[in-house]
């Protein structure tokens, strides 16, 4: 599955507690990358709900990309990523975490616990807007992803 | 038949009075080598012997600090009132007669090979000592001296134990301070990303829409928002110094140096930099910082040019101690009043019109250098250029 091949918009869940990156995130889309439909959620209690279509998210669509941060309240970026990799049927939508951290050891575990790429959110706008264009255009342009 | 009756603890005790004895005849017995001018100190005889032997035994024996002299098998050959008195209260009297005991009886650690090692130069050396109930660190600071023709060692005590107490709190604070920076820094980061890039935002989508002081307001929002990215990012990195240093290995500063101009290849190539080097040598360092270091000198070495292209040489010598770099420039120079201060944190000699940066760069370089244990100092004239020297200590890097 390409962008090409798409007749319908990329669904991606966002995984962000913070509304100012969250929002950021959503406009660094509209500006590069129209054909998108983002769902923000503020934890990992509420993205895994989405993702296993429980309570009022019964009708969520299936996301084919989850960009995650990592420093949440509540259930954090790290035991999220492990419990939708631990999941058979959640395992593979590919996990981008998405992160101010660039601590060494918050790398090296991101990939222990199986993410598909660790984005570092860059520090300028332009920088940004740039990142979030590339990381879609790799996923879905250059990769091939399973067909469900 | 009436020593049948004393009881183990008599017997010890009756023992102790008669070792102190003879430590009193022994010093006795100096007293009266001293008399006949057989103790002769080894070096710097500056006459005091003409001044009388009395004086100087009364000197020895009346220091509050302890002095021993100890014989070639670490012995107690003499032992002044105050080395007694720390010999009693840390209970080695009487069971002591030689550092051997020393270690017998308080695990000193090897004191007996680390005294032997300093036979030939003397020096000092440090040891945990039980003191009545504290463990106490006593420093002994040997001097090789002859007496009565053979060599023996002149041992002067030091109880440092409050002076490690208060270095060992000081770095503890050191380390605290630079943590607390870093944790600040990285936190702080967060919020203010937040800030610069809504009012970059907020310029790329309104700039020209809006009149001409709701631009200039922007562009001052963003401007003050970058700088104090900036200055977030140099105090982060100033902290790391202390907090996220790596062991010293063998580094290759010409690898380092072309780290450094790779980072800087964009300022060199705007200003048409005309950089050069002697072949440099393999040092013991922390690698990402020796980059760091050169990086720094460098950039100021071009940011601080008068007209024309900037000629930058890094030369550097080796003496015995110290690897001794300098990067020198044709630059605009410095006052040798601002010569100290340039070095400190956030200290700026310009205004960021003429020359941009934080007054991070070189109290950054002072805290690398000061890490490897070196120095760094500047020789400089107003318009005649700079030279930044600094050193990195010779830990035989060279030769792996």
């Amino acid at each position: 599955m390409t962008v090409a091949d798409l007749t319908r918009p990329i669904e991606i869940l966002l995984i962000e507690d913070d509304p100012a990156d969250s929002r950021l995130t959503r406009e660094a889309l509209k500006e590069n990358c129209a054909m998108t439909n983002l769902h923000a959620v503020a934890n990992g209690f509420e993205a895994l709900a989405w993702l296993r279509r429980q309570g009022r998210y019964r009708d969520a669509p299936r996301p084919d990309i989850i960009l995650l941060d990592l420093n949440m309240p509540r259930k954090d970026g790290r035991q999220t990523l492990a419990e939708i990799k631990w999941d058979g049927d959640l395992r593979p939508i590919p996990v981008v975490v998405f992160t101010s951290s660039s601590a060494e050891e918050d790398i090296h575990q991101a990939y222990g616990l199986s993410a598909n790429c660790y984005v570092i959110k860059p520090a300028s706008l332009e920088e940004f807007l740039q990142v979030v264009k590339s990381v879609l255009e790799f996923w879905f342009s250059v990769a091939q992803l399973p067909t469900e | 038949m009436e020593d049948a009756n004393k009881t183990k603890a008599q017997l010890i005790d009756e023992l102790a009075v008669l070792r102190r004895r003879l430590a009193e005849l022994e010093t006795c017995q100096i007293e009266l080598d001293l008399a006949k001018g057989q103790l002769r100190w080894n070096k710097d005889d500056h006459g005091t012997r003409q001044d009388g032997p009395t004086l100087m035994l009364a000197l020895l024996e009346r220091t509050p600090h302890p002095i021993v002299l100890l014989d070639g098998d670490g012995g107690f050959a003499f032992c002044n009132g105050a080395a007694q008195e720390l010999l009693v209260c840390s209970r080695h009297e009487p069971a002591g007669r030689s550092i051997g005991d020393l270690d017998a009886t308080d695990g000193c650690g090897g004191l007996v090979r680390r005294f032997r090692r300093l036979w030939d130069t003397g020096g000092t050396l440090e040891a945990e000592w039980r003191v009545g109930e504290e463990c106490r660190t006593i420093e002994f600071t040997m001097t090789p001296v002859l007496w009565n023709g053979d060599q023996a060692m002149l041992s002067a005590a030091r109880d440092v134990t409050d002076k490690r107490l208060v270095e060992r709190r000081l770095e503890e604070a050191l380390a605290e301070l630079d943590q607390f920076a870093y944790m600040a820094s990285h936190d702080l980061r967060e919020p203010l990303r937040a800030v610069t890039s809504y009012v970059e935002l907020l310029s790329r989508r309104y700039q020209g829409k809006l009149d001409a002081d709701a631009n200039d307001f922007i562009n001052f929002a963003v401007d003050g928002a970058t700088r104090m990215q900036h200055l977030i990012d140099d105090l982060l990195a100033y902290s790391r110094v202390g907090t996220h240093g790596k062991p010293f290995r063998p580094v290759d500063c010409e690898v380092v140096f072309s780290h450094a101009m790779a980072n800087l290849a964009m300022a060199i190539e705007e200003c048409h930099a005309h950089v050069t080097h002697d072949p440099l040598p393999t040092v013991m360092a922390d690698g990402t910082q020796l980059v760091r270091l050169f990086q720094n000198l460098l950039d100021n070495a071009i940011k601080f040019r008068r007209v024309g292209s900037p000629r930058v040489h890094v030369s550097y010598q080796e003496n015995d101690a110290d690897w001794v770099f300098c990067v020198s420039d044709h630059g605009i120079g410095i006052d040798a009043r601002d010569a100290e201060r340039i070095f400190a944190v956030s200290q700026r000699l310009h205004t960021r019109a003429e020359y941009p940066g934080t007054g991070f760069g070189l109290a950054i370089c002072k805290k690398i250098v000061e890490r490897h244990g070196g120095r760094i100092w500047v020789a400089s004239e107003p318009n005649r250029g700079s030279r930044f020297w600094f050193t990195i200590p010779n830990r035989g890097g060279n030769q792996a």
